[in-house]
């Protein structure tokens, strides 16, 4: 039984002379993952490879210790949500899934009762004996999770899940991939979402225009862009006071104020964060600057994801 | 990565699959079911066979009534009139009992030609979307996540066009013959002509290969349904137009085998040992040309449905 969920070694998918992803060499461990990159970075593509949807022009892709490509084994093994609005209008929420259930090899009676239960799981079990072509897009949306998750799959792949739906259905969303997480299910999401990937998982992998960008945690990749200092921005009474002090400690290079005449803002570029938390508490007893909050601007997903794409345009 | 920042146990997945399993089944029950949830166009393109099938179902019973002499009960004078217009008073009838078993056989297969094209009607009408739908709205990426393999997908897409032909084709034709069997006495239809009935299978099954095979090709080939549609339209007009254009041009009537209804009336004439054949070319290039569309159509569809994953 494979260690990894994901190996992949120097992939590349080409579409006659468009690259949709190249040279793509990626390790990803059991758990949930969260697949980022703005439009055009080959998201889609890596999802099809995993899923064995699409065959790899050139390198090697293991998805569960196999090949995916045109393998029955694993696809019983897997459920995948493709982004294309991809639903049989004439059949009913229960039908689709029971449908789908039967192509997975699953008796009658058993993918009925296994249809209904994703269907409740992703909240429309009230609705599995309408039509398709009467629902919204959300609940069309959920419909297809519920097929790939139905059949109990040990990775599922889902393609831009979270598009379509209303705030209370994201939530709703996020809170399956979690509980499918807790129940032992690797999830494996594509999303332009950033705050709910955090939300979700710290394990990211980041691609553009085909090439991994950065893979790992979060925390892990800020570390490593190095090259970018980071900012915080404190909030005092007395910010030129602070500014004074804080512009002779190693590593900060540039105090920028803002903010109204009461409260005003100070940001804070460093290349030593250490230093700057460490003397902080002192500076600030020391000048009475009254500080109000202290906060890091760009330790999340966004701002390394902006570094990302910046440095990679 | 580091695979221990997951605080998610593993859970192996632990199913069983039956790989030898064929998986067309769901697809053919599924394709049946959205097929009968649009009730015009199967009221639309049943009723007319349906009607036809009752009409000819009488009119066989009362010539093969008429041909032992009697009037079927409720005709009526108007047997004899109709005994009279379908070749002679009903003595001449009971005295030539062979012929009229015949002309029985006859009427079917003129019945049959008639039908079939009613069959081709369903089979373009409810065949065009299967795959140029699945290309459109991406379904195709439904099916080959799941442990589908291709020849399952097409064997199913195929069953469900080929269905259609059969309902179409072939049920109508039995049941004409099976009423002809009925009302000749002591199983004589059977007994004289019964060979009618596996050569109404053969004609109306390869009938059905061929027109299913050309509608999924054009299918995978369009990227929607009403392009299909009217591609399966153009297919059949443009190479029945064409073939008798060159056929009179060239004056060489074996450029008919272009067209495939074509090659279905000579193939039915020569099956069926029509006493009448005005198209008198080569039944052989007709098979042939057949064959030659079903392989170059299945040629178009695994090469299509290969293309599939390039989306």
């Amino acid at each position: 039984m494979s260690e990894h969920l994901v190996q992949a070694t120097d992939v590349a998918r080409f579409y006659g002379d468009v690259v949709g992803v190249c040279d793509l060499s990626v390790t990803i461990p059991r758990g949930t993952v969260g697949l980022l990159g703005p439009n055009g970075a080959g998201k889609s593509t890596f999802l099809k490879l995993l899923v064995g949807e699409l065959k790899p022009s050139r390198g090697q892709i293991e998805v569960l210790g196999e090949t995916p490509f045109s393998n029955p084994r694993l696809h019983a093994r897997l459920g995948f949500c493709p982004q294309q609005d991809a639903l049989w209008e004439e059949l009913t929420a229960l039908e689709f899934v029971e449908f789908l259930l039967r192509l997975s090899g699953f008796e009658a009676a058993t993918a009925r009762s296994k249809g209904l239960q994703a269907l409740e799981r992703v909240q429309l079990a009230d609705v599995a004996h309408r039509r398709l072509k009467g629902f919204s897009k959300g609940m069309r949306q959920r419909t297809r999770i519920a097929q790939a998750i139905a059949h109990q799959p040990e990775l599922v792949v889902l393609d831009e899940p979270l598009t379509g739906l209303d705030p209370l259905a994201r939530h709703a969303t996020l809170e399956l991939f979690r509980n499918l997480g807790n129940e032992g299910t690797s999830v494996v999401f594509s999303t332009h979402v950033l705050h709910e990937v955090e939300a979700l998982t710290q394990n990211v992998v980041l691609l553009h225009r085909g090439r991994l960008l950065a893979g790992g945690e979060i925390a892990g990749i800020r570390t490593l862009l190095d090259r970018h200092p980071r900012r915080y921005t404190i909030q005092a009474r007395d910010p030129r006071l602070l500014a004074r002090e804080l512009v002779s400690l190693d590593g900060v290079e540039t105090v920028k104020f803002s903010g109204s005449k009461d409260t005003s803002v100070l940001t804070v570029e460093t290349r030593l964060p250490d230093v700057l938390l460490r003397e902080l508490p002192g500076i600030a007893a020391r000048t009475r600057a009254g500080i109000g909050s202290l906060e890091s601007r760009d330790e999340g997903l966004e701002a390394v994801f902006d570094y990302l794409m910046g440095g990679a345009a | 990565m580091k695979a221990e920042m997951h605080g998610e146990t593993w859970r192996p997945w632990s199913g069983t699959l039956d790989g030898q399993r064929l998986r067309c089944g769901p697809i053919v029950r599924a394709g049946l079911r959205i097929a009968l949830r649009k009730k015009l166009p199967l009221v639309l393109l049943f009723l007319p066979p349906v009607v036809a099938t009752i009409i000819f179902s009488f009119v066989v019973y009362t010539v093969a009534a008429l041909a032992q002499g009697m009037v079927p009960a409720g005709l009526g004078a108007a047997g004899g009139a109709m005994g009279q217009a379908l070749g002679g008073g009903q003595n001449s009838l009971a005295g030539d009992f062979v012929q009229q078993l015949v002309r029985v056989r006859e009427m079917i297969v003129g019945f049959h030609l008639s039908t079939d094209l009613f069959s081709l009607l369903l089979m373009a009408w409810f065949g065009a979307g299967l795959l140029a739908e699945d290309r459109r709205s991406g379904a195709h990426l439904l099916y080959f996540a799941r442990p589908l393999t291709r020849t399952d997908y097409l064997l199913g897409k195929f069953s469900i066009v080929a269905l259609f032909g059969v309902l179409g084709s072939m049920l109508p034709g039995l049941v004409i013959i099976t009423v002809a069997v009925a009302a000749s006495p002591d199983w004589s239809f059977l007994q004289q002509e019964g060979s009618v009935i596996w050569k109404t299978l053969l004609f109306g099954g390869a009938w059905t290969i061929v027109v299913s095979s050309i509608v999924l090709a054009v299918s995978s080939l369009a990227s929607r349904r009403s392009y299909a549609l009217a591609g399966v339209f153009a297919f059949f007009m443009f190479s029945g137009a064409i073939s008798q254009l060159l056929a009179r041009l060239l004056k060489d009537r074996d450029w008919l085998a272009l067209s495939p209804v074509q090659c279905g009336i000579r193939i039915a004439e020569a099956l069926f040992d029509l006493k009448m054949p005005v198209r008198d070319w080569n039944t052989t290039i007709a098979w042939t040309s057949w064959a030659l569309m079903v392989g170059v159509s299945w040629a178009i569809i695994v090469w299509r449905t290969r293309r599939l994953e390039v989306v």
